[in-house]
């Protein structure tokens, strides 16, 4: 680290990840059959894009890092993220085992949360509305092929 | 006449009612989405992409390409009265439009960006018609080694043109064609990196890629960051949009050359409209007799820029219809579109489906004449639209996302992948690295690879069949320039960096 200073950290990280990426479709295009240049097999054009991604990633650690511009180690709004995130993955979970009405009503009331200034009434009227609006929208006019309530409608 | 039978062809297709119809929806989306700041033209079309697979395929092209231009009519609105770029490429309108409307020129500045946002687009739409089947012609005596090496140069230009870092750049492109790759290879049939999910056997989900890596994205970033501004509605009377005949004499001039310049830049890969608008821009206040109006709410600086934004948006069109090379990602989707609708993208379409490339130009001329009714008696509807609060619309987004992700193969694990996708993004972005090359590439891979393997067929193995055949030695040397330049930049700031 010491070489390359406080500044080059997210470059180096970045540059470590990018030829990590390399070597693991290396490693596991060897798997497939590699062929030869004539005729390439499927694991032929993996391993040269492998080869690409560690070349691309030394550079990035040699030229980037040493760069003070755009690195020192990022800050993420972490609580939008996660909010944000849950919300798509909630509706993951309840889709297929509890309905389409659930999965909106709890992707509504969870990625709401990212925005402090929403209120409960105003999260529950909106989420109201929307999930009304998408059982109008793809249930009745596009007969989207899931149960609104799993089980019941 | 050639071009009259053709014209007459392409209108015969556009003024069926189903198109028309499909038009009107593309177009109103489309300024909906370019006004309301903070939703994506991308994620719109990428959204709007699944429902298109029932349809004919040129009708399927005219609702898509009417999502992208109205955006860009619809996008300037939010930079004039909320000085907030409703799409990147009409940051620039933003810079004269803004001052104009504080000063309670709001009405004038949103009636000339529609003057100007038509004639650009008609001007683009004419050098398309012309352009277009003569590049086709040329482009047929392509074959695969040329192809190859078009592509790479088109990957390169459209990643190193608009990146910070060229190593990152490149390496997004290459991590693109990667995910491209994955699933199913069609010449054995042998599976790829799916490592035993039954979903990925027949690749990734275009869709659910393009959605995390970038809808989800600017959600995360502007959730509970983006507060809405107060405009007054009541302010925007039709009379209030009437231009002086001082401001139709200052504004002829830039609207000519920003046709011209967006004209050329559009129908380069990698630059598009938002390279063309900053040119645009910068020329007029070159050319300007006093300059220090600039800033302050000169027309010139407002018309030039969006014209030729509008212009560069339909010669986008020309390397995408033509060669099948997309000069960005928006056009990489509409390219994606056509793959599924199995229509082959290159210079053999036009010849084979005329049908499909007038009927979409002839398109482009009534959606753009649309757009002139939607946005100038109408305009009152989309600046009420403008106030909507973005607290309302983020969840609505996000449940649209995941509705629509779900509907295209009824897979909870294309909406797991969305997620994925968008804490990829979210890092990506945040690292510096740009995820617009992935998705190119990721487009682009399959064929880039199939052109590949047919060369060295061909050749026997031998690389040097790229070198050996000038056209395909053209592209490689023009790639090879291309690195240089961003090589020698990049090392030229460096050592400035530590002087």
């Amino acid at each position: 680290m010491a070489v390359f200073g406080v500044f080059g950290r997210a470059n180096l990280i970045s540059g470590l990840i990018v030829a990590g990426v390399g070597a693991t479709t290396i490693l596991v295009a060897q798997t497939y059959p590699l062929g030869s240049a004539t005729r390439m097999g499927p694991g032929y054009y993996p391993t040269i894009l492998g080869i690409l991604l560690m070349f691309l990633g030394t550079l990035i650690i040699l030229f980037d890092s040493r760069r003070s511009v755009g690195s020192g180690l990022p800050s993420a709004d972490w609580h939008s993220l996660t909010m944000i995130l849950a919300g798509v993955g909630i509706f993951a979970a309840l889709i297929e085992t509890a309905g389409l009405a659930p999965a909106i009503l709890a992707c509504i009331f969870v990625s709401a949360q990212a925005d402090k200034e929403l209120t409960l009434k105003e999260t529950s009227l909106l989420a109201l509305a929307v999930t009304l609006g998408c059982i109008l929208i793809f249930d009745f006019a596009l007969g989207m092929p899931v149960d609104v309530v799993r089980g019941i409608i | 006449m050639d071009v009259v039978n053709n014209l007459i062809l392409g209108f015969s297709v556009a003024l069926s009612w189903t198109a028309l119809y499909y038009c009107l929806v593309g177009v109103t989306l489309g300024t909906l989405v370019g006004v309301l700041p903070g939703v994506g033209t991308l994620a719109a079309v990428a959204l709007l992409m699944p429902l298109t697979f029932e349809l004919e395929p040129t009708i399927a092209l005219i609702m898509l390409a009417g999502i992208y231009y109205g955006a860009a009519y619809g996008g300037s609105t939010a930079s004039i009265l909320l000085n907030l770029p409703g799409t990147a490429n009409t940051a620039v309108s933003a810079f004269e439009g803004y001052p104009m409307a504080k000063s309670g020129r709001a009405g004038v500045a949103l009636f000339m960006t529609t003057i100007a946002s038509f004639a650009g687009s008609i001007f683009g739409l004419i050098i398309l018609m012309f352009f277009a089947p003569q590049l086709a012609k040329v482009a047929l005596k392509f074959g695969s080694p040329e192809y190859f090496s078009l592509m790479v140069l088109g990957l390169l230009a459209a990643s190193l043109l608009s990146a910070k870092s060229p190593s990152k750049a490149l390496s997004m492109v290459v991590f693109g064609l990667l995910i491209g790759s994955v699933g199913t290879d069609p010449n054995s049939g042998f599976i790829r990196f799916s490592f035993g999910v039954p979903s990925l056997f027949e690749g990734f989900s275009l869709v659910a890629v393009v959605l995390g890596l970038f809808g989800m994205h600017e959600v995360i970033s502007n959730a509970g960051h983006m507060r809405s501004a107060s405009i007054n509605s009541k302010d925007i009377t039709l009379r209030s949009l009437m231009p002086t005949r001082q401001d139709w004499k200052d504004s002829f001039k830039p609207m000519a050359r920003g046709g011209g310049l967006g004209a050329f830049f559009g129908a380069l890969p990698g630059t598009g409209g938002a390279v063309a608008t900053f040119v645009s821009y910068a020329t007029e206040r070159k050319l300007a007799k006093n300059p220090e109006r600039f800033g302050n709410g000169a027309i010139e600086g407002l018309v030039g820029p969006e014209t030729s934004n509008n212009a560069a948006i339909q010669t986008a069109f020309i390397p995408t219809l033509t060669l099948g090379i997309p000069g960005d990602v928006v056009m990489a989707l509409i390219l994606a579109t056509l793959i599924i609708h199995g229509i082959q993208p290159g210079p053999a379409m036009i010849p084979q489906n005329p049908a499909l490339f007038w009927g979409l130009a002839a398109s482009f001329f009534v959606g753009n004449i649309m757009l002139l009714v939607l946005n100038i008696p109408m305009i009152g509807v989309w600046v009420r639209l403008l106030t909507i609060p973005y607290k309302y619309l983020f969840p609505t987004i996000i449940v649209f996302v995941c509705i629509g992700v779900y509907s295209i193969n009824s897979s909870t694990f294309d909406v797991w992948l969305v997620a994925g996708f968008s804490l990829l993004g979210y890092f990506m972005v945040k690292f510096g690295f740009e995820p617009a090359p992935v998705l190119l590439g990721m487009i682009l891979g399959p064929m880039l690879e199939e052109h590949l393997r047919r060369s060295m067929l061909i050749s026997r193995g031998d690389p040097m069949v790229f070198i050996d055949r000038p056209i395909s030695a053209i592209f490689l040397i023009l790639t090879l320039s291309l690195i240089s330049i961003f090589a020698w930049s990049g090392y030229r700031k460096r050592a400035k960096g530590r002087a």
